[in-house]
C-alpha cells in the first residue's frame, strides 16, 4: 500500500544537554511572537531551528557550553507556548508578558543598545562559576540579528557568533 | 504597559537622535505619525464633537488593524478626555488583508483616518482632548511604538 507521508528532514535537531555549565557559556536568545508576521515565516522558523545547531557547534569548538533560550512575546502563555512548539527544543523558555517579558526586559530594555524588534536573535557570552553560591559574569552581547530577512541570511552564512567586525588570526 | 511604551518612546527618540537608524545597521527607523483634527464642535460650549485621527507611516511598512487577526499586533486608541466626556463611536477604515502562512493579517499600509464622536457636558472645559495611539509597525520585523496626539483648541 502506498501512502502519502511527509518528507522528513534529514537535518539533526538541537537537543539540550541538561548539564551544569562551568566557565564560558554561549547563549542564543530568540525573541518572537505569534503576533509578529515575519516571525511566522517558514524560513524564519527553519532558521531558528538550524541556528541552535550551528551556534552550539561553534560553542563546542571554542570549549564553551551552550544554551538556547526563547522569549515568546505573546501576552497569553498558551499562545506563547504554541509559538515555540514548531521551533524545536530549547534549554529555557520565557513565555508571555508581551514587551514586559522578563528576558526581553533584561536583554532589550535594560541594555542601552537593545533593540525592541521581532524576530530577533541575541548571541551572548557569560562565564559561570559554580560553588555553594553560583556567580555569573555580566553577559556580553556578541551578535544581535533582527528581521525576517536578515536572520535566515545570517544562518545561511553559518550563524557566525563572533562580532561582525572582529579580527580573526 | 504604559511604562513600557514610555520606554519605547524614549527609544524612538534615541533613534531619531542617532539619525534614525538601528545601531550598526543601515536600515532607516520606521516612523508612524499622526494628528488629531477637529471635524465639528468644540469642548468650549458644545456637548458633542466629532474628531478625526489622521495616521501616516513610513512607506513600505504596515501597522495592524484594531483586530489584526491571529497574526498581527493590534493598533489601539487610548482616549484621555476631560471629566464627563466619553467616546460614543469610532469608525475605522476597512484594513487590507495580507496572507501570513496559513493565516491572514489585517493591516494598514499607508495613510488612513479614524473618525470618532465624543460627548460630554456643555460646560466649558479647559482640559485637553488627547489620545495615545499605540501600534506595532512591521515589515521584515515588528517594532512597538506609541504616539500621543492632542486636539488643537
Amino acid at each position: 500500500m502506498i501512502t502519502n507521508r511527509p518528507v522528513l528532514s534529514q537535518e539533526r535537531d538541537y537537543v539540550p544537554k541538561y548539564v551544569m555549565p562551568k566557565g564560558r557559556e554561549i547563549v542564543a536568545i530568540y525573541i518572537g511572537s505569534t503576533t509578529c508576521g515575519p516571525c511566522m515565516f517558514p524560513e524564519v522558523k527553519a532558521a531558528v531551528r538550524k541556528m541552535k545547531i550551528l551556534v552550539a557547534d561553534q560553542a563546542k569548538q571554542q570549549g564553551a557550553a551552550f544554551a538556547a533560550v526563547v522569549a515568546a512575546n505573546d501576552w497569553e502563555v498558551a499562545k506563547a507556548t504554541a509559538f515555540v512548539e514548531p521551533l524545536g527544543e530549547f534549554d529555557q523558555m520565557v513565555l508571555g508578558g508581551n514587551w514586559t517579558n522578563l528576558a526581553i526586559e533584561r536583554y532589550v530594555w535594560r541594555d542601552p543598545e537593545g533593540v525592541p524588534a521581532m524576530p530577533q536573535i541575541l548571541i551572548l557570552e557569560r562565564t559561570i562559576t559554580t560553588g555553594t553560591r553560583m556567580s555569573f559574569s555580566e553577559p556580553k552581547v556578541l551578535r544581535r540579528i533582527t528581521g525576517g530577512t536578515e536572520i535566515p541570511a545570517w544562518v545561511e552564512r553559518g550563524a557566525p557568533i563572533s562580532a561582525p567586525d572582529a579580527q580573526h588570526p | 504597559m504604559r511604562g513600557v511604551l514610555t520606554r519605547v518612546a524614549l527609544f524612538v527618540a534615541l533613534f531619531v537622535a542617532l539619525g534614525g537608524q538601528f545601531p550598526g545597521d543601515t536600515q532607516p527607523m520606521p516612523k508612524v505619525s499622526g494628528s488629531l483634527v477637529r471635524v465639528r464642535g468644540s469642548t468650549r460650549g458644545d456637548s458633542a464633537i466629532e474628531v478625526r485621527v489622521d495616521v501616516a507611516m513610513t512607506e513600505g511598512w504596515h501597522i495592524g488593524a484594531r483586530q489584526p487577526g491571529k497574526v498581527g499586533i493590534p493598533t489601539k486608541l487610548e482616549w484621555q478626555l476631560p471629566k464627563g466626556w466619553s467616546v460614543t463611536s469610532e469608525n475605522w477604515p476597512a484594513p487590507k488583508t495580507e496572507p501570513v502562512g496559513r493565516d491572514s493579517a489585517f493591516i494598514y499600509t499607508g495613510p488612513f483616518s479614524i473618525h470618532a464622536s465624543l460627548v460630554g457636558p456643555r460646560a466649558t472645559s479647559q482640559e485637553p482632548i488627547q489620545l495615545v495611539f499605540s501600534y506595532g509597525i512591521c515589515r521584515e520585523m515588528c517594532i512597538p511604538g506609541e504616539v500621543t496626539l492632542r486636539l488643537a483648541r
